[in-house]
């Protein structure tokens, strides 16, 4: 008699479509067929898949269209079998699958969209942690300001376009024709986090604003930031340039703590 | 030891947090799905901590796996426990069923051969399980579209033996019971009299698809009316048991699952009364 591990082994085989002699491990019950009965657990494999990635990117499934939408599917289910607990880490591996699989890796913008939806989610689903008040800063007095570090919320995430991609999943969000796929001059940033009604917002961000995000997420103080904003502004305006994008930081929300 | 009975509950669902926030409806008790709440925060999260204010939870798994032969997922094990402490679950259960083979998960409940070496196994893994989460747990009868050639005993003889060895609890679930008994041609009745009630702690029910020759357990109906008469003999069998309706997909309104809770509320109160006329005469 087979053991159980030849047993799972064929029937894992068999729902990711490897040669598989699952159907000797299997009683003929009429009036079904083995054929039916394994069909059953096929069927139920590919499509339980097929709608997490259809629901955890439905815009790049619009974008892509029905006919591309059904060849990535079952090639990804191929290349990146789901390897953990829950289905929402399954479709981690999207943005990859397309930068490095014909025909998508023709069109760049197609895994950068991937890669911003997937952006989305981990926003939606970080931690918790509160926001704190403009009414802070008040209270740092001056010799403090310049080792002074900013904790971000988890939710807080940073996104860098190179593609009109962004642009392209508003449109489609708002079922609209999205622009033909165009690289940007320069790369766009954008900054993303879940509001106080626990919804997930976005907003663009200038260099300099990008420059003091990348500071401050690597442990950065108030100081350094001032230093790096010296590559966009004179050294006069670097303290008030940095103090009103630290307001605006703290007003949407993106703040969890101050530490010295 | 079974626990207590919590009467009639619902599985919590995204698409009634606010119904239940704002109306707090007359359901004894909720089960999440435990996975679905193994995130660091967010929305659904934020709405259990809220409801769970007011009413007891249960946590129903759907990823341990406890019947593969690849080695227990301790990272999983983890984070469930973790969870359990947060949410301070009456419970927590997973399937008899295997999920995951060599690191590859098929998100199914897919189903174990009943034999001897499959019972040493699902036993002593969930020894360990429950020595690592500190509890009692359930194990629930998934529903199967297949027999294997080397089965040795019944489904129930493999399920008994099971709660008996490990000492753990079960969840009953009767649709999962009408799915297999159709599919494999056994009547549902020999498996609810042959499962030992004192070792059902918890009652499933939910709503499947026919297909005339096979029936496939899909969870986007209401209850259908065999399996409602076989939940009323469950009842008459062995007493009181908290009962849930598991809706997982085509959800509708929450009157409507109120609507069919109190159905089951019906049944299983003319059920017991049978019992104790029964128990008299
Ligand atoms: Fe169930």
């Amino acid at each position: 008699m087979a053991d159980l591990k030849t047993i799972q082994q064929a029937f894992i085989d068999l729902l990711q479509g490897k040669p598989s002699n699952m159907a000797s491990h299997v009683q003929n019950q009429a009036p079904v067929t083995t054929n039916t009965r394994l069909g059953i657990y096929q069927n139920a494999y590919i499509s339980r898949l097929r709608e997490t990635i259809d629901s955890d990117h439905p815009m790049l499934g619009t974008y892509l269209g029905d006919d591309l939408f059904d060849q990535m599917v079952p090639a990804y289910i191929k290349q990146y079998p789901s390897s953990y607990p829950s289905l929402r880490d399954f479709c981690q591996h999207i943005p990859q699958f397309l930068q490095n699989n014909p025909p998508f890796n023709a069109h760049p913008i197609l895994a950068e969209l991937a890669a911003f939806e997937q952006i989305l989610i981990n926003a939606f689903d970080a931690a918790d942690a509160d926001a704190i008040g403009p009414e802070i800063l008040g209270t740092i007095a001056p010799d403090n300001w310049p080792t002074m570090k900013l904790r971000f919320r988890p939710c807080v995430q940073r996104f860098q376009a190179n593609w009109n991609s962004v642009q392209s999943w508003q449109m489609l969000k708002q079922e609209k024709q999205p622009p033909p796929p165009k690289q940007l001059e320069t790369p766009a940033l954008w900054i993303l986090w879940r509001n106080t009604q626990r919804l997930t917002e976005f907003k663009s961000m200038g260099p300099d604003e990008a420059m003091l995000l990348d500071v401050a997420l690597k442990g950065g103080d108030f100081a350094d930031m001032c230093d790096e904003l010296l590559n966009f502004h004179g050294e006069d305006e670097v303290a008030m340039r940095a103090l009103t994008i630290l307001q605006q930081w703290i007003g949407i929300g993106l703040i969890g703590d101050i530490r010295f | 030891m079974k626990k207590q009975n919590l009467g009639f509950g619902l599985g919590l669902r995204t698409d009634h947090f606010h119904h239940v926030i704002e109306h707090k409806p007359k359901v004894d008790w909720f089960e999440i799905i435990s996975e679905n709440y193994m995130v660091g925060g967010g929305k659904p999260r934020h709405y259990l901590e809220t409801i769970r204010q007011d009413y007891p939870i249960v946590m129903h798994g759907v990823s341990m796996s406890i019947g593969s032969t690849d080695p227990l997922n301790m990272d999983y094990l983890k984070s469930l426990r973790t969870l359990a402490a947060e949410v301070q679950p009456a419970w927590i259960s997973d399937h008899l069923c295997f999920t995951t083979i060599g690191g590859v998960n098929s998100h199914d409940l897919l189903p174990m051969p009943y034999t001897q070496e499959a019972l040493k196994h699902v036993v002593e893994r969930i020894k360990i399980v429950q020595d690592f989460l500190g509890r009692q747990m359930l194990l629930e009868n998934a529903s199967s579209y297949l027999t294997y050639q080397s089965d040795e005993m019944s489904e129930w003889e493999f399920i008994n033996q099971i709660c008996q060895q490990a000492d753990c609890l079960m969840l009953f679930d009767v649709n999962n019971i009408y799915v297999s008994a159709r599919n494999h041609g056994f009547d549902p009745m020999e498996y609810v009299q042959a499962v030992d009630p004192n070792r059902v702690q918890q009652i499933h029910l939910a709503g499947h698809t026919d297909y005339g020759d096979y029936v496939i357990d899909t969870h986007d109906h209401p209850v259908c009316d065999p399996v409602w008469q076989l939940y009323k003999e469950t009842i008459k069998l062995m007493g009181p048991v908290s009962t849930m309706i598991e809706r997982d997909d085509n959800i509708p309104v929450f009157a409507e699952l109120e609507k069919e809770l109190d159905h089951a509320r019906a049944l299983s109160q003319s059920a017991l009364v049978a019992r104790n006329l029964g128990a008299n005469t």
